[in-house]
């Protein structure tokens, strides 16, 4: 028995140094292993089901104009992840063509006019040609939904990137939203395992390149050339998490515009319709600024700081206090 | 046998008068509780009092003696039958008109025996008509004195000796008296006589007719009409008391009438009997009831009377409190019905104008209002409360005309008249300052007074809503559908919370001003008011800002309407649970289609909770409604939680981020527009620190004390800032108390202690590890358990085994200490002995030597003892650290027999008692190892720490 004991410590000892060796050199720690996470199994119980693969849009032309929603941001920018980490199934439809789905979806919810957007394609190569200093390759121009659905078509859309990983096809994003004038939102639709630390930092390189003034800098070792450009035109990222069921929010922060969202949150008619329209709208107008949306008030000009009614009318109207008042 | 019969009759009786009585309550219709509550209510509902209700009205039951031993005729019943209540009003008033009427008169005859009394000591009355019978005595006196007593021959002759037949009958007594002097007289000369009437004679008479005992009666001579009722029991209630007739040889003589006897005190009537009268009384004759508000409420039987004012008169006329002029007959039609007739009772005297009267009619009388007016009614915290005459004009100030008629502690920002709607009969409240109406005779608080008004002085002390809740009460009574209760509720920050009767147009502040006015602290924010819709009775919600109400913004200032309710806040009022009730009506109000505008707030804010929604409702006013952000609140950004409806019918939610400082047009803002169910979690900034950390440093320091640290402070940088050890400093022993270590500790300990008793019980019943042993004494286990439990510490202390001394010299990430709030850290001097205690023959203490081990210092304290348990021993080493001697190095040895560990100036060595002797369970072990580990290290750390 003693000697058993002796040979396990020994055994373990060998282990340690082994591991301890591997901690040193490649440090591994704090990089997590997404390829391997635990995966839910695909037991559908819900009784309400609904249609994965076909797609009935609902248009919000209709809500647009109805409720006389506020448009959010000037451009629209969606970055379409399709790498070799989207090289699975999901749904028995190859996870590379889902994401490009995805958009589609969400171009034939968009209201019919035509808006300053581009769809970029990613993929990962292996020899990366471009290496900073950055380009402002990319560029957005006002399009149709139906010119938009055009580009989604091909294999690759017309801006199309190739480099090593996400992360730097993100710095590039970064250079184009940098130097828009007006508010812009992306749309990363990616896979959760391509969402590492790298990329979480080429988030918040995005964001603070639309929010910090001219005085910040950054702390990059090997980009010494990237000069800062300043930009507060603002900036919301969304993401879309294809290839699994779950959310993910990694990309989200406190206070900054934009969240996560796993792709069956969004996929279908009516959710779909719902994140178009949290994308591209800020949400109904308020002229007279009493709170009640205009689409609800009736009567429009309430004068500012009166106690409303649901309607929007005021509550206690004036002219009925004079008469009790006499 | 006689004893039987009595007994019987006893029982009879009873059983009748029992019966009379439940038969009598019945009738009259008051016994039920439901009945009573009733018409109280009814009573209360009508009478528009000022103070009290009168809710008690006397219901007079006529019980006298006859009552039960008469049986009440079919006319007393039909009459009682026909007082039964005929509508609404009537039967508030019949409350105070007596509910039964008996015959008037017929008691007269009811205590009397019916044994003849002879009547034989009375003087002859003048009028008495000598007959046969009579005796005489007569007394002659002259030169001989002779007596005679002579009875009247049935010839009507009295024979006198020496003088003869005198006839006397037919002839009164005087007369007769005169004749037999007269004739003695002439007679016999010289002589005088005196003649009296010794022993009457009896005479035959007949009562016939509705008499109690009709029939032939032989009565005293000198009886008279009503002797000979009365003796014989009276006039059956069947029979009349107003046409007694008299006759004689067929002639009527006489006729009585009782009546006149009885409220006149009239007996003309009422002559001597002569044999052979008959006396008929025939039967009753029209009668007449009277039932209220008079002297004698009865039922009267009519002769000549035929209008109202004389039946008055015979039942002796009004009460003071009757009221004359809206008296009501009753009658039965010709057509068989009953009607009723008003009469007024007050016209006296001419027979025309007064209400004519018939058979069987019931005449009701009643009472006057009770109610007072021209009258104003001060009552509160003053000193002369009560009724005030009120005249044209009359101001408060008139009924107030100082401060000196107030008790101390009066308010005089508020006081309250409690007024009747002339009009309408419903109550209303004006409320108006008092110190005004008193210091300024034209100022509008000094209002014009109305007849019954209530001026209701509030103090400040009391609670204001019970001085008013009959005033509510009223209110609420008075309330229908198209009139809502005029009440409004004010809860919350407010010096009087309560219900307060609605002053019709008051505004939110001045409502609020009656009851007590705005309290210091309160919210001037965020206040609400819930309001029922008046048509649909929905409720909602108005948010409204005191601040703006005080600068006279009408919007924040609205007229109150009956049946608000206003919260007002502060910081210190649980706001969920105060606005709980109406917040959950208005979500059981919700239908299909709505959403329930209810929105929740949660994290940093000083009252988290459900908050109602109101229309315009922005974050920045449901931040306000929580009270504010708390200091540790993170103020860049919240989360709003939405709910969003896909479809409309499809739930998810969205969330979504609040900047609370930056204007960032694409970020949502405090400006953003709620909708119901939206939940706001505000975050605590990132590592707040709610309340500073401190750490206790004690011992061989060159400064000690309490030391304040920040976050992730360790040790090494502590002891920088006490100036390092004194040279005496002891760090092996250092004593490290972690306080989240002492509740681990406890907490096990605690939990052992609990399972003690069951484990005990488990040894008791299982088996040994020798199946062949005989199973412990159970005296024995119970004295380890008493043992144990007298031993164990109280509390656990929390030590930590720490290296102080590479923690302060290295002073790197492997070695250093990371400091929490409430560590204490005692470094002790130098001890240079070596303490033994427990299951050794000598326990105490050794000098230190460093080529003793634990075995060595065993032994110099004279070796274990029989039960002690020599391999099982423990050394405490001075740093904190227990070791076994039976360490794992120790099974090198030979036989497994202990190692002699080397031991640390400072430690203690201890010898356990052998818990095998007492208990062959090898869980047993466990336990008793953690106590004994406890108990030598609080052992040792006690002369330390103190």
């Amino acid at each position: 028995m003693k000697l058993a004991q002796w040979i396990q410590g020994i055994v373990y000892l060998g282990l340690l140094s082994n591991l301890w060796g591997c901690i040193a050199t490649e440090n591994l720690v704090h990089v997590p292993e997404h390829s391997h996470m635990a995966s839910v199994d695909d037991y559908n119980t819900a009784l309400h089901r609904q249609t994965v693969h076909i797609f009935n849009p609902m248009p919000i032309d209709n809500r647009v104009a109805q409720f006389r929603l506020e448009p959010r941001v000037e451009h629209l920018v969606f970055v379409i992840d399709q790498s070799s980490a989207l090289d699975r199934e999901f749904r028995g439809i190859d996870t590379r063509f889902y994401a490009k789905e995805v958009i589609r979806r969400f171009v034939k919810t968009m209201p019919n006019q035509s808006f300053s957007s581009t769809v970029i394609t990613y993929n990962d190569a292996q020899n990366p040609q471009i290496f900073a200093p950055l380009d402002a390759r990319f560029s957005v121009a006002p399009l149709l939904p139906s010119e938009l659905e055009n580009a989604l078509s091909g294999d690759r859309a017309s801006q199309h990137i190739e480099v090593q990983t996400l992360s730097v096809a993100l710095d590039f994003v970064s250079e184009l939203v940098g130097n828009l004038a007006g508010p812009s939102a992306v749309v990363l639709v990616t896979a959760w395992s391509q969402i590492d630390e790298s990329v979480e930092h080429a988030v918040m390189r995005m964001r603070q390149r639309v929010s910090f003034a001219h005085n910040a800098h950054i702390l990059m070792p090997e980009s010494s050339a990237i000069n800062w450009p300043h930009s507060q035109a603002g900036l919301c990222f969304y993401t879309i998490g294809v290839g699994n069921r779950m959310s993910r929010s990694r990309l989200e922060n406190a206070d900054s515009c934009g969240f996560s969202a796993a792709v069956d949150k969004v996929a279908q008619s009516s959710t779909m319709a719902n994140f178009v329209e949290s994308v591209l709208y800020k949400g109904p107008a308020d002229e007279d600024r009493d709170g009640i949306y205009d689409y609800q008030d009736r009567c429009p000009n309430t004068q500012l700081g009166k106690i409303v009614d649901y309607s929007g009318c005021p509550r206690f109207p004036t002219n009925r206090f004079a008469q009790m008042e006499q | 046998m006689k004893l039987m019969t009595q007994f019987v009759l006893g029982f009879i009786t009873t059983g009748i008068v029992c019966t009379h009585v439940f038969a009598q309550v019945e009738r009259m219709g008051v016994a039920t509780l439901e009945d009573k509550q009733r018409r109280q209510a009814i009573v209360s509902a009508q009478t528009p009092e000022l103070g009290e209700v009168t809710s008690n009205l006397p219901i007079v039951i006529q019980r006298d003696e006859n009552d039960f031993s008469e049986p009440t005729t079919q006319l007393e019943q039909n009459v009682s039958q026909s007082l039964r209540p005929v509508s609404l009003e009537e039967e508030i008033l019949q409350q105070r008109v007596q509910s039964k009427l008996t015959l008037f008169g017929y008691d007269m005859f009811a205590g009397v025996s019916t044994t003849f009394a002879p009547i034989s000591d009375m003087p002859v009355p003048y009028d008495y008509v000598i007959g046969p019978g009579d005796t005489f005595t007569v007394q002659a006196f002259a030169a001989t004195n002779v007596q005679y007593n002579l009875t009247v021959t049935r010839e009507g002759m009295l024979l006198i000796p020496d003088a003869g037949a005198v006839t006397v009958s037919g002839l009164t007594f005087e007369e007769a008296k005169l004749a037999i002097s007269e004739a003695i007289e002439t007679k016999r000369i010289g002589i005088k006589t005196i003649v009296t009437l010794s022993e009457f004679r009896s005479i035959q008479i007949m009562l016939v007719g509705e008499v109690s005992k009709p029939g032939s009666y032989s009565v005293s001579g000198f009886s008279t009409l009503i002797n000979a009722l009365v003796s014989s029991g009276g006039v059956k209630r069947t029979g009349s008391l107003r046409n007694i007739q008299v006759k004689r040889h067929g002639k009527l003589i006489t006729t009585l009438d009782l009546y006149a006897l009885l409220l006149q005190g009239d007996d003309s009537a009422n002559i001597y009997l002569r044999q052979g009268d008959l006396i008929f009384v025939p039967p009753v004759g029209p009668t007449v009831g009277i039932a209220g508000e008079v002297l004698r409420p009865a039922i009267y039987e009519i002769s000549q009377e035929n209008n109202a004012a004389q039946i008055l008169a015979l039942a002796g006329g009004l009460l003071p409190t009757a009221n004359p002029k809206n008296a009501q007959i009753e009658r039965v039609t010709t057509s068989g019905m009953y009607t009723l007739m008003q009469a007024n009772l007050a016209i006296k005297g001419s027979n025309e104008t007064s209400a004519n009267v018939q058979n069987g009619d019931l005449i009701r009388v009643f009472p006057v209002l009770d109610k007072m007016d021209d009258v104003v009614l001060l009552s509160g915290h003053v000193l002369t409360p009560g009724g005030f005459q009120w005249f044209e004009g009359m101001r408060v100030s008139d009924l107030i005309h100082s401060k000196s008629i107030l008790r101390q502690g009066a308010e005089f920002d508020a006081a309250m008249i409690q007024r009747e709607d002339r009009t309408d009969k419903r109550t209303q409240a004006i409320y108006f300052n008092l110190q005004n109406a008193i210091s300024d005779k034209y100022t509008k608080d000094n209002l014009l007074l109305h007849p019954r008004d209530q001026v209701i002085v509030f103090d400040t002390h009391s609670p204001r809503a019970s001085q008013l809740s009959k005033v509510v009460t009223k209110m609420e009574n008075e309330a229908t559908a198209s009139a809502p209760v005029k009440v409004v509720d004010i809860k919350g920050a407010i010096p009087h919370p309560g219900t307060y009767p609605l002053h019709m147009g008051a505004r939110l502040l001045d409502m609020i001003q009656y009851a007590g006015g705005l309290e210091g602290g309160v919210d001037l924010e965020y206040a609400l008011l819930a309001r029922t819709d008046l048509i649909s009775d929905r409720l909602y919600f108005v948010r409204v800002s005191l601040k703006e109400a005080l600068v006279n913004n009408l919007d924040h200032n609205p007229i109150l309407q009956p049946k608000d309710k206003v919260f007002l806040f502060n910081q210190d009022i649980d706001r969920a649970s105060l606005i709980k009730t109406p917040l959950e009506r208005v979500k059981r109000e919700t239908q299909f289609g709505q959403q329930a505008p209810v929105v929740q707030v949660s994290g940093a804010v000083f009252h988290p909770g459900s908050y109602p929604m109101v229309p315009g409702m922005r974050v920045e006013d449901l931040i306000s409604a929580a009270g504010g952000m708390k200091e540790e609140a993170y103020g860049v950004a919240a989360t709003l939680s939405r709910q969003v409806l896909l479809d409309s019918e499809f739930s998810r939610t969205d969330s979504r981020a609040i900047s609370l400082t930056k204007s960032d047009p694409l970020l949502d803002t405090t400006n953003l527009i709620l909708h119901p169910k939206d939940h706001l979690v505000l975050r605590v900034k990132p590592e707040w620190v709610q309340s500073p950390q401190y750490v206790q440093i004690e011992g061989e320091i060159t400064f000690p004390g309490k030391y304040r640290i920040d976050k992730r402070e360790t040790l090494c940088s502590l002891m920088q800032k006490v100036g390092g050890f004194t040279e005496d400093a002891y760090l092996f022993g250092t004593v490290f108390l972690r306080d989240s270590v002492r509740q681990k500790e406890q907490q096990a300990l605690d939990r052992v202690f609990d399972q003690l008793e069951r484990l005990l019980a488990d040894a008791h019943i299982s088996q040994g590890v020798n199946k062949d042993e005989k199973m412990p004494k159970d005296q024995r286990a119970k004295d380890v358990f008493d043992v144990l439990k007298n031993m164990s510490p109280e509390k656990a202390l929390g030590r930590m085994v720490v290296d102080v001394h590479s923690a302060v010299t290295r002073c790197d990430e492997s070695s250093d200490i990371v400091l929490e709030d409430g560590d204490r850290i005692v470094v002790p001097k130098y001890q240079d002995e070596v303490s033994v205690i427990g299951q050794v023959y000598f326990p105490t203490s050794h000098k230190y030597r460093n080529d003793r081990a634990a075995l060595d210092y065993i032994g110099l304290s004279g070796g274990v003892k029989e039960l002690a348990q020599y391999e099982h021993a423990y050394i405490v080493q001075a740093n904190g650290e227990v070791m076994s001697v039976r360490s794992s190095t120790s099974s090198w040895g030979l036989f497994k027999s202990p190692a002699n560990v080397k031991v640390t100036p400072g430690s203690t060595i201890f010898v356990p008692l052998s818990v095998d002797r007492i208990n062959g369970r090898e869980s047993a072990e466990k336990w008793v190892d953690i106590f004994y580990k406890n108990i030598i290290s609080t052992a040792m750390l006690a002369n330390l720490l103190n």
